[in-house]
C-alpha cells in the first residue's frame, strides 16, 4: 500500500462507518412508534367566521363564549338583540363552545337566551338556553364547512 | 328500676320502629345509593355487592340469600348483569321479596357481543348477530335518573304509607343529578371533540360515550371475564396510533397488564383509573363522586 499513512487510516475509518451504519440499524431496539399527530391537527380544521345571534327580552348585562377554556367573545348587549362575529376553528368534528350570561335584577327570575350561529349566512345552531341570574350551558357547532 | 324499666321500654320501642323499616337488598353499589337515597330513614338497605366488588362475576354467598329472602324489595341492575345467578336465586329466596330489575326501564344500548366485535372500536354496523343490552347504565345520569323514579315507584308499591317521603327524597335526589349533568356538560365542553377516546380494559362507558360524544375502544367485552383477543389489541393500537389517542384508562377492578402494553407500544399515556363497575373507595364511594373522578381523569388526560 501507497501513500499517506493519515489517508489509509481515514478511509478505512469511514470503511469501518459505513459498514458499521446498516449493522447498528439492525441490531439497535426499535424505538416504539409514537403518535405525534394530535387528531386536530391530522383533521382538517380551519378558522371561520361564525355570526352570533343573541335574543333575549332583558338584555343580559354580559354574555361570554368559551371555546377549550379560552374566552373568544363578550359582549355587553344593551339591546334585546345583540350580534358578534368571531373568528373559530371548526374542526372536522365540530366543536363545543360554552356559553354565559348574567343578567341583573331579580335573581329568582328565569331567563331565555336563544342563541342562533351562522357561517355564511348558513345556519350551524339555533338554540335557547335558560338561566336565573347567571346562566351558562354549551351548545354544539356541527363539524367545519370548507370555504 | 323504674330507670331499668324506662330504658327497657324505649330500647323495645326503638326495635319495633327499626323493624318497620321497609327492608331492602341491593346488587348493585350504585342501588344501594339510589335506595338510601330514596328511602331515607323509612328503609334499611343491605348492599349485598359493595363499592369495589365486581358485579360480573359476583355469586351470592349463603348469608348474603339469608339477608335477600328477608327483604321486602331486592334490587338489581338487570340486563344481564345477574344473568348468572339470578334464576337460582329466586328460587331459593322464595316468593317473598319483590326483585325489581332497573334495565328495563331503560332504553337500552345494543352492543355485539364480544368475540365477533373483534376489529376495534365498539360501534354496530349490521352484521345480523343477536345484539345484548349494555347492563352499565349508571355511566348516563339520565339514566340514573329514570333508575331513580323506577326505585321510588317500587318502595311506593311495597310501602304505600310513605309515599310522600319516597317522592320527596327522590325528587331531592334527581335534582343533585340535574346539577351533577350540567357540570360534566360544562367540564366535558371544554376537551375538543376530536379527541374523545375513551380506551378502557372492557366495554364499560357505552352510554357515557353516547353521552357526551365519545368513540370507546374496549380491550374486551362487556364483562370483566371476557377475555381479550390479541387480533382486538392489535386493531385497537392501530387504531389509537391512527387516530392520536393520547391515553388509555385503568378500572379500579381490573388487571392493567394488557392495558401497559398498549401504553408502550403506542406512547399513549395512562390516564388514570376509572370506575368502570359501581361506585369506589374515598371521594369515589358515592354516585357524584365516582362520575366527577371519571369525568375528571377523563378530561384531564385526553385535553
Amino acid at each position: 500500500m501507497t501513500g499517506s499513512p493519515l489517508l489509509r487510516l481515514a478511509l478505512v475509518l469511514a470503511g469501518i462507518v459505513l459498514l458499521a451504519i446498516p449493522a447498528l440499524r439492525l441490531t439497535s431496539r426499535a424505538t416504539p412508534e409514537r403518535s405525534a399527530v394530535s387528531p386536530t391537527e391530522k383533521n382538517t380544521a380551519s378558522v371561520r367566521e361564525v355570526r352570533f345571534t343573541f335574543l333575549s327580552p332583558t338584555p343580559p348585562a354580559e354574555i361570554t363564549v368559551e371555546a377549550h377554556g379560552a374566552q373568544v367573545a363578550k359582549l355587553r348587549p344593551d339591546a334585546t338583540l345583540a350580534t358578534a362575529d368571531v373568528a373559530l376553528t371548526l374542526p372536522t368534528a365540530g366543536i363545543d363552545l360554552i356559553i354565559r350570561a348574567n343578567w341583573t335584577g331579580d335573581p329568582e327570575k328565569i331567563n331565555p337566551l336563544r342563541v342562533q350561529a351562522s357561517l355564511d349566512g348558513n345556519p350551524l345552531t339555533d338554540t335557547t338556553l335558560w338561566g336565573d341570574s347567571r346562566m351558562e350551558d354549551v351548545i354544539t357547532l356541527p363539524g367545519s364547512h370548507n370555504p | 328500676m323504674k330507670f331499668a324499666f324506662t330504658f327497657l321500654m324505649l330500647a323495645s320501642l326503638a326495635l319495633a320502629h327499626a323493624d318497620n323499616k321497609l327492608p331492602v337488598a341491593s346488587l348493585s353499589s350504585v342501588l344501594t345509593e339510589i335506595a338510601q337515597e330514596v328511602g331515607g330513614d323509612k328503609v334499611n338497605v343491605t348492599g349485598v355487592v359493595q363499592a369495589g366488588m365486581d358485579p360480573h362475576d359476583f355469586s351470592p354467598t349463603t348469608g348474603d340469600v339469608k339477608v335477600i329472602s328477608k327483604a321486602r324489595v331486592v334490587l338489581l341492575s338487570g340486563y344481564g348483569m345477574e344473568a348468572a345467578y339470578l334464576t337460582k336465586l329466586e328460587k331459593s329466596v322464595g316468593p317473598g321479596p319483590e326483585f325489581v330489575a332497573i334495565g328495563p326501564y331503560i332504553k337500552p344500548l345494543l352492543i355485539e357481543p364480544r368475540g365477533h366485535d373483534d376489529h376495534g372500536h365498539s360501534h354496530s354496523h349490521g352484521h345480523g348477530e343477536e345484539k345484548m343490552p349494555d347492563p352499565h347504565w349508571w355511566h348516563s345520569i339520565q339514566n340514573v335518573q329514570i333508575a331513580t323514579d323506577a326505585v321510588r315507584d317500587a318502595f311506593i308499591a311495597a310501602d304505600p304509607a310513605n309515599k310522600a317521603a319516597y317522592v320527596a327524597n327522590a325528587a331531592a335526589y334527581n335534582r343533585k343529578l340535574t346539577a351533577l349533568a350540567q357540570w360534566a356538560k360544562l367540564e366535558i365542553a371544554k376537551l375538543p371533540r376530536d379527541r374523545r377516546a375513551l380506551v378502557t380494559s372492557h366495554d364499560a362507558f357505552g352510554y357515557f360515550a353516547r353521552d357526551y360524544g365519545f368513540k370507546v375502544y374496549p380491550i374486551s367485552g362487556i364483562s370483566t371475564e371476557d377475555q381479550p383477543s390479541s387480533k382486538n389489541v392489535r386493531a385497537i393500537i392501530s387504531e389509537i396510533k391512527k387516530e392520536g389517542v393520547k391515553a388509555v384508562f385503568l378500572e379500579n377492578i381490573e388487571n392493567p397488564k394488557v392495558l401497559t402494553e398498549i401504553t408502550r407500544e403506542t406512547g399513549a399515556k395512562t390516564g388514570g383509573v376509572l370506575y368502570a363497575d359501581g361506585l369506589g373507595t374515598g371521594a369515589a364511594s358515592t354516585y357524584e363522586g365516582m362520575f366527577r373522578h371519571n369525568v375528571t381523569a377523563v378530561v384531564s388526560a385526553l385535553q
